[in-house]
């Protein structure tokens, strides 16, 4: 335990919004592995027993009817709220309900290869942000597995398929799943699947589908004079109904709906009984068929496309077997979209693919990938505190492959300006207030120069399609850095340790009575696994010019001090000093200090 | 402004400075690339390997990027032969030019988007704009043709180059805003 090897296993992992599965590449092969019942789906249902025992997958689905308040389904569509979702007598964030599925995988994983997992691949949706890529990244830390790539999931599935279908083309992927919609253009073409432009919607799926059904039914109650309390064990029937219709019409032309002493309503009993037309059921989510469909457009036009240059349709996504779908790709393609993967598996498939080029193999092809999304920033907040109306100046442009390092110039506004705060955005919009701020910071200490002192705004976007942000005084070098993800965890309060949620985590499958001793064994390593990657990390340089930076301005703000901060201040600085002086810029050794005289520093400004 | 210190996309990819370039050639060699520097390919590697990788895909991607847009590789071929517009140069108005995007404008703000001809009107704007693209570059590639290092006597040719190039600009976006319109006419949003 604990030895790493170049041959360690890296595992494919789909953490859909509804199911969830673990898949490996072998011998040329993908194999979605199965759990000691013999099963490739895992249900994202994450529970909590009357003695407080876990519940994942399968047991904590089951116990959603007659337990709803313990039971938490779909927590893929928080993932990256700053949000606590209480389960039992505890809460937790999205990214720990989430490591409770992660670790569920990679028990199922451990016992079916028989031996120590602790990398992966995870998929996400292409039109994840940041925040939640990043809340994604940290749910695979806190189940104690390395998260080797975060790759999207459309892009998944295509490679998934690309593996079975040689030759060159341009595929469609249209990944409808329970909670996220995806619309990517590929081509495959000399072992190299490539993204050309991707759009989405993170907050669409089929529980929107199953959402209408629930409102026609409740309707279809209140009519009677009958109202269901939402928390209720009768409103949890209510939902399950509502995905059971849902699942019958791809079939079936009309349903059926019974669920009989459904609840107790002024002392009678309430049935629940009618029939639900597919015909009717696709004027309720006709509007969603809609957004798809003109994100399907988007998708188009941003891969300078027309509907007759795609050879091929993807389907991904369980919500796919919706037969509205495929009529209306069909109506604007002429093609019969393909599904011969199962749609249910493929970018888990595609997950263990990717997992496998990681690993060494060369049977499969490298993937290339875009960004969703356009980044870029807005400078406000000037020194004289006059706070223009931000316009939106982008850096790296949507639909732009990643790895990507892209920087632009931008002029200060008044002589002698010391700092510069830089507003990171994403969005398409050149208001940005109709964007989504992603981060910000300041730069200090800026050399006394008249107006039009350059700064160098640099933006690297990863493979995993998170940013870093630099600002660099040109004159200087002076710089400040500054990882996205890492200011938004940051932000989100709470400030959690990794290691701290893990054990936690991991002690909670260690209650968990279900499994068997093996677990128990991988649980002690789980905790003592894998380090916490959250923390900022800074290049050599940029630590350095960082720690320079905060001296810099340490200085500046001494005259505000207490004599005792002055002279905890003073001895940082000093420390500081002799570690930039002896060249001793090993990040760990810096950091402690900088991290101590930012705090201080902190509260001298508030 | 050109980063001298980043090495020539050209010779990124072992072709020719040029603007008019075999775009498949391109590409096939795009791929090759990325095959053979993908970071995946060096997971396993050590660190100074794998940044290495990292560092020249994304060099390889920017290359790609910058090149296979026939726009911004003339945008990077006025750099790379070293023109820069003087504020004259730039405030230098192209008179049909002004008077044809204002005829086009015009033409845009006039349909009538709920009318049911809206969508062909549209399309018979994006084939005139999408004509008027077409015609720019072809003047854009004569004007390249034999280029060499930046020569005092070529400037004018080099400052039409600039004002064509913010011109594809201007008709790039009123497509996109057609798009807009047309999206908003197939899809109701």
């Amino acid at each position: 335990m604990g030895i790493e090897s170049v041959n360690d296993i890296i595992v494919g992992i789909d953490l859909g919004t509804t199911n969830s599965e673990v898949a490996i590449f072998e011998n040329g092969q993908t194999r979605v592995l199965t759990d000691q019942q013999g099963e490739r789906i895992l249900p994202s249902f994450v529970g909590i027993t009357d003695a407080g025992a876990l519940l994942v997958g399968r047991p904590a689905l089951n116990q959603y009817v007659a337990n709803p308040e313990r039971t938490i389904k779909s927590i893929k569509r928080r993932m990256g709220e700053a949000t606590r979702i209480s389960l039992g007598k505890n809460s937790y964030s999205p990214s720990e309900i989430s490591a409770m599925i992660l670790r569920q995988l990679r028990d199922t994983a451990e016992a079916a290869l028989g031996q120590p997992v602790r990398k992966a691949v995870i998929t996400v949706p292409a039109y994840f942000s940041d925040a939640q890529r990043q809340a994604t990244r940290e749910a695979g830390e806190i189940a104690g597995l390395e998260v080797m790539r975060i790759i999207n999931e459309p892009t998944a599935a295509a490679l998934a398929y690309e593996a079975g279908h040689r030759g060159s083309r341009r595929v469609l992927v249209y990944d409808l799943g329970g909670g996220t919609f995806d619309v990517s253009v590929v081509r495959i073409e000399d072992d190299v699947v490539e993204v050309v432009s991707s759009h989405g919607n993170n907050h669409l799926g089929g529980d929107d589908f199953d959402q209408k059904i629930v409102a026609h039914l409740l309707d279809h109650l209140k009519q009677q004079g009958v109202q269901v309390p939402t928390t209720s064990s009768a409103m949890a029937r209510i939902i399950r109904c509502a995905e059971a219709a849902k699942r019958q019409l791809s079939d079936h032309v009309e349903v059926q709906i019974d669920e009989e002493y459904l609840l107790e309503y002024k002392g009678r009993p309430v049935h629940l009984s009618l029939e639900l037309s597919r015909r009717d059921y696709e004027e309720m989510i006709q509007p969603y068929i809609d957004e798809t469909m003109a994100a399907v457009h988007t998708a188009l036009n941003g891969a300078n496309m027309t509907v007759a240059a795609i050879d091929e349709i993807l389907l991904v996504g369980g919500s796919t077997r919706t037969p509205m779908v495929r009529e209306r790709l069909q109506e604007v393609f002429g093609l019969i979209p393909r599904g011969e993967i199962d749609p249910d598996l493929c970018v888990a498939m595609g997950a263990a693919i990717h997992a496998g080029v990681m690993g060494g193999s060369k049977a499969a092809a490298v993937l290339v990938d875009v960004t969703p999304y356009t980044f870029g920033i807005g400078v406000v907040g000037m020194l004289d505190g006059d706070i223009r109306p931000g316009v939106l100046s982008p850096i790296i442009r949507k639909n732009t492959s990643v790895p990507v390092s892209r920087s632009e110039i931008y002029m200060t506004m008044i002589d002698g300006q010391e700092r510069v705060g830089i507003d990171v955005y994403q969005g398409e919009h050149p208001d940005v207030s109709y964007d989504v701020q992603i981060g910000s910071f300041t730069v200090e200490g800026l050399s006394d120069v008249p107006a039009g002192n350059e700064i160098v705004v640099q933006f690297d976007l990863n493979l995993d399609g998170m940013l870093q942000v630099t600002a660099r005084e040109k004159s200087t070098g002076l710089a400040k850095q500054v990882t996205i993800d890492n200011a938004m965890t940051q932000q989100e309060g709470g400030k959690r340790d990794v290691s701290q949620s893990r054990d936690q985590v991991a002690a909670l499958f260690g209650q968990s009575n279900k499994r068997g001793t093996e677990d128990n064994r991988a649980d002690s390593g789980g905790s003592a696994g894998t380090p916490p990657r959250i923390e900022v990390q800074f290049e050599t340089d940029s630590v350095a010019q960082q720690a320079a930076a905060l001296v810099t301005k340490a200085r500046r703000l001494l005259d505000q001090a207490t004599e005792a901060d002055r002279i905890e201040i003073v001895d940082l600085i000093d420390a500081i000093q002799s570690l930039l002086e002896k060249g001793d810029t090993d990040s760990a050794a810096l950091q402690k200090p900088c991290d101590q005289l930012a705090d201080i520093l902190f509260y001298l400004e508030t | 402004m050109a980063n001298p210190s980043r090495s020539n996309f050209f010779a990124q990819f072992d072709l020719p400075v040029a603007f008019a370039i075999d775009v498949g050639v391109l590409e096939q060699r795009y791929r090759a690339q990325q095959q053979h520097w993908h970071p995946d390919r060096f997971a396993t590697a050590s660190a100074t390997e794998q940044e290495h990788s990292l560092q020249q895909t994304t060099l390889v991607n920017e290359a790609w990027q910058t090149l296979r847009d026939p726009l911004s590789r003339a945008t990077y071929l006025l750099q790379w032969i070293g023109y820069q517009p003087t504020p004259e140069e730039s405030g230098d108005h192209d008179t049909d030019f002004l008077m044809q995007v204002m005829a086009e404008r015009e033409a845009l703000e006039e349909i009538d988007v709920t009318a049911g001809s809206a969508l062909s009107q549209l399309e018979a704007l994006r084939q005139q704009m999408e004509q008027e693209i077409a015609h720019a570059f072809s003047e854009i590639a004569a004007l390249f043709a034999g280029i060499q290092e930046f020569n005092p006597a070529d400037r004018q040719r080099w400052q039409r180059v600039s004002q064509l190039i913010d011109q594809q600009r201007y008709r790039q976006r009123f497509l996109e805003q057609v798009d807009q319109i047309e999206e908003q006419q197939l899809y109701g949003r």
